[in-house]
């Protein structure tokens, strides 16, 4: 079924929506009184109603309308949020989640048990609506505080009965100078719809004297008949968009949005009221009430009256977006869990071809780079230079607009957590650090799935109940932290439990009676635990429905390896769990290290290249004492030249450059240290796939292509080559 | 644009011919300023008849002349309309 492309923006702001306020609503557990999240959390509600309301998506509008309503009674201080309403809402969070997928799937019929769900949600709530409301706190009716406007039904918040969209533009002081003139506007909405009321606002004119003939100070309010949408309406004034003042309310709306307007513009309220009045937005008693409010105060304190705006935010009646938007701007730079901050929703192909292109500029620009070294002009040199320093930033810039950093993906774990707590009566915390740290999209994405399933082992095998805990000496409260950090090129991510660990007996036992080894083996801890990424592999007694069918791990390994990484484990049994997870931090363009081996030139990522040192002349006659000296430091080496299966050196000094991953160090023998360079990763295609110990290949500024070592692969299969002739 | 200006019974008739539009606004305003400090009569009968070219700075400009004879105590009466001059009153419902 087609699915309208306005639907499709919907669904994904929405989703997006949705998430915050499952984030926004496990926070008010644990803290039912914090203001700001309520207020956020009421906004997400408002905005996917209204959403859902513009695209069509009447399902979801209609129910999200009546979670609206329950949160406007929350924001307003007449509901509390306890644990059976906290729970409510996170259900309501869920159907409305089911009714936005639906919709994104192009069903406009909800299936029936969707449907019966709905309708006991819907009791559910109107249960709380019906509740004898609590009384006004006393803070709010302190004496700095203006009279609650209480007759005003804010919560439905009345709509104006008219039919009629209501325009309200204050035309530019250029717009004679721009050779145009109102009239033209005016003419032209007339042919779109029909103008059912007009006023001419002149306030703004002066006197003769002190007139600018030429600068244009009308205005005007107009209700306005139409068939057509907003967006047809906005576009007649768009040559004067730029510079006028244009608001323009839909038929309906409510009387706050009327209020809103007349105390934005810059005449006198009780004129703007009454053009309202006579155009039939509001009614006469509606604007007498906002208006009574205003008089009031000014009677009470003696003060100057307050525009009906300051009173109605005051009072928390005008539509809260106004509120939050002041106070945003008073607000520091807030943490990254908020949402507030200014972003644009990019295509991710589109993304992607412009990251190639810059790949191929950095081939360009280092073939530039060549040529001039050779010609030696120096204003070319020059200005090859410079344009390199741009290069690279555009280059380093272009990575980041792709990285997201993973705390988006950790907060969904917090649902997952409390609610296997509650299924299971344990008590566990989950604790996040690093979730500032960013990831390439794709594989923020990916890692999702994997990262989930260890969240749940953790939760599910690994802490153990209260009772457990205490009797082991171990607080009643278990904790899973979810780790992000950098380390030398690899973003590491862990997921730590202090649960009950695992036990290598068990996993020996396991591991024999499936086959996997044999009697005798001697494994070291680190491959025991790795035994458990393998197929088919579970020591868990029983299977639950979350974990323990044994396909688990491995295919969270097979994920991890899909995104170039790798994923261990250790455990301490009793003490608890940890799953280490290792990723490659970009992808397209590396800075690298290029060395000559033999005939060829290959390249290691510079962020694993420690140091170089000068290979001693005695070691390169020895054959297998592949070790060295460095600083009191035992580094083993790999004689690159063999390994790669190169030409015999034939220079007499040789360098070793030193590599560092996952805290090892190794030395790389190599003929001739070339230098840093900034290349794109090719990869190899299918025919290379099976050589383990390259990563990829690239295209050096001259044309000439050199080959990309994989550093941490290339140590194992040098370790296991040399377990073998060990044996 | 001209303006004749004669008298009957007290009140100032000023008729206006040619055209009001923007690129002789300032024009017109500079002459209705003058005429007016030269003003004697506390009343003033406009006569638009002869306008033959209107647009928004024209309004504009009677709008700003209205005000003027507001804070002055001066009374304002619009006697006849040319039909640019009508168009544009009508289309901004707007009575001088």
């Amino acid at each position: 079924m087609q699915i309208d492309e306005t639907v499709k923006v919907f669904v994904i702001e929405a989703t997006d929506l949705l998430q915050d306020m499952e984030n926004q609503l496990l926070h008010l557990e644990s803290h039912p009184d914090d203001a700001d999240t309520i207020n956020a959390l009421f906004r997400a509600a408002h905005t996917i109603k209204g959403s859902a309301g513009i695209v069509g998506v009447e399902s979801v509008e209609k129910f999200t309308h009546q979670v609206e309503n329950l949160l406007s009674n929350v924001r307003d201080g007449k509901l509390k949020i306890d644990a059976g309403m906290s729970e409510l809402l996170l259900d309501c969070r869920d159907h409305i989640t089911v009714l936005v997928d639906l919709a994104s799937e192009g069903n406009t019929e909800v299936p029936e048990e969707v449907l019966k769900r709905g309708e006991a949600l819907l009791k559910r709530l109107s249960a709380y609506l019906q509740q004898p409301q609590e009384p006004q706190s006393s803070s709010s009716s302190s004496s700095t505080e203006p009279l609650k406007i209480k007759a005003v039904d804010t919560q439905t918040g009345r709509a104006s009965a008219s039919d009629n969209w209501h325009i309200s533009v204050r035309f530019g002081a250029d717009v004679f100078r721009c050779g145009m003139d109102p009239m033209s506007f005016i003419n032209y909405l007339g042919t779109i719809g029909v103008i059912e009321h007009l006023s001419t606002i002149t306030d703004a004119i002066p006197t003769l004297d002190a007139i600018d003939p030429e600068t244009c100070y009308l205005g005007f309010e107009i209700a306005f008949k139409t068939e057509f949408d907003k967006k047809t309406i906005e576009d007649v004034f768009e040559f004067v968009k730029e510079d006028c003042k244009l608001t323009i309310i839909p038929p309906h709306s409510k009387v706050q949005e009327y209020i809103k307007l007349i105390n934005d513009l810059p005449e006198d309220a009780v004129k703007l009221g009454e053009i309202l009045v006579k155009s039939g937005a509001i009614t006469q008693a509606e604007l007498d009430m906002a208006l009574s409010a205003q008089f009031d105060t000014t009677l009470k304190q003696g003060q100057p009256a307050m525009p009906i705006g300051e009173i109605l935010v005051k009072e928390g009646v005008v539509s809260p977006e106004v509120v939050d938007a002041a106070l945003d701007k008073q607000k520091k730079i807030v943490e990254q869990k908020t949402k507030e901050s200014k972003t644009i929703r990019v295509d991710a192909e589109k993304l992607d071809s412009l990251i190639t292109m810059v790949g191929e500029l950095v081939i360009a620009g280092a073939g530039i780079n060549q040529h001039a070294a050779r010609i030696g002009d120096p204003q070319l040199l020059e200005s090859a230079s410079v344009m390199s320093r741009l290069v690279e930033n555009i280059r380093e810039r272009a990575m980041q607009v792709r990285m997201v950093p993973i705390g988006e993906t950790f907060s969904r774990f917090n649902r997952v957590v409390r609610d296997i707590s509650k299924d299971t009566g344990k008590d566990i915390e989950l604790v996040i650090n690093g979730g500032d740290t960013e990831l390439d999209k794709t594989v923020t994405e990916k890692i999702g799935d994997p990262l989930m399933h260890l969240v749940r082992n953790a939760a599910d095998h690994g802490i153990e109940s209260p009772e457990e805990r205490v009797s082991a000496g171990k607080p009643a409260r278990g904790t899973i932290w979810l780790n992000a950090y950098n380390d030398a090129g690899s973003i590491v991510i862990e997921v730590v439990d202090d649960g009950r660990g695992l036990s290598k007996e068990k996993i020996l036992a396991k591991a024999l009676q499936k086959g996997m080894i044999t009697e005798g083996q001697n494994l070291s801890d680190r491959e025991i635990f790795a035994l458990i990424f393998q197929a088919g592999f579970s020591t868990a007694e029983q299977v639950t429905k979350l974990s323990g069918r044994g396909v688990g791990m491995d295919v969270v390994r097979k994920n991890i390896e899909a995104l170039r990484g790798t994923v261990e484990l250790e455990s301490e049994e009793g003490k608890g769990t940890t799953v280490r997870i290792r990723l490659p931090l970009t992808l397209a363009i590396i800075d690298g290290f290029m060395v000559r081996v033999g005939q060829s030139l290959y390249v290691i990522p510079l962020e694993m290249v420690l140091e170089c040192i000068e290979m001693p002349h005695t070691e390169s006659t020895k054959e297998r004492r592949h070790y060295v000296n460095l600083r009191g430091e035992v580094l083993p080496y790999i004689k690159m030249n063999e390994f790669l299966n190169e030409h015999e050196s034939k220079s007499k000094y040789q360098s070793i450059v030193v590599v560092t991953f996952a805290g090892q160090k190794v030395g790389l023998v190599v003929d001739e240290l070339v230098g840093e360079v900034q290349t794109v990763i090719k990869s190899l295609g299918k025919l290379y796939k099976d050589i383990k110990y390259l990563s990829g290949a690239t295209i050096l500024g001259d044309g000439s292509v050199a080959l990309i070592l994989d550093i941490p692969k290339l140590v194992s299969i040098v370790q296991k080559q040399e377990l073998e002739e060990l044996v | 644009m001209t303006i004749k200006t004669s008298e009957q019974d007290n009140t100032c008739i000023l008729e206006f011919s040619g055209e009001m539009v923007i690129h002789n606004i300032s024009e017109c305003k500079s002459q209705l300023l003058a005429l007016l400090q030269s003003l004697q009569s506390k009343s003033i009968k406009l006569n638009l008849k002869e306008v033959e070219e209107f647009d928004s700075t024209g309004f504009q400009l009677l709008v700003a002349l209205q005000k003027h004879c507001k804070e002055n105590g001066i009374t304002l009466q619009l006697d006849e309309l040319s039909a640019s001059v009508k168009t544009v009153f009508e289309l901004y419902r707007y009575e001088l």
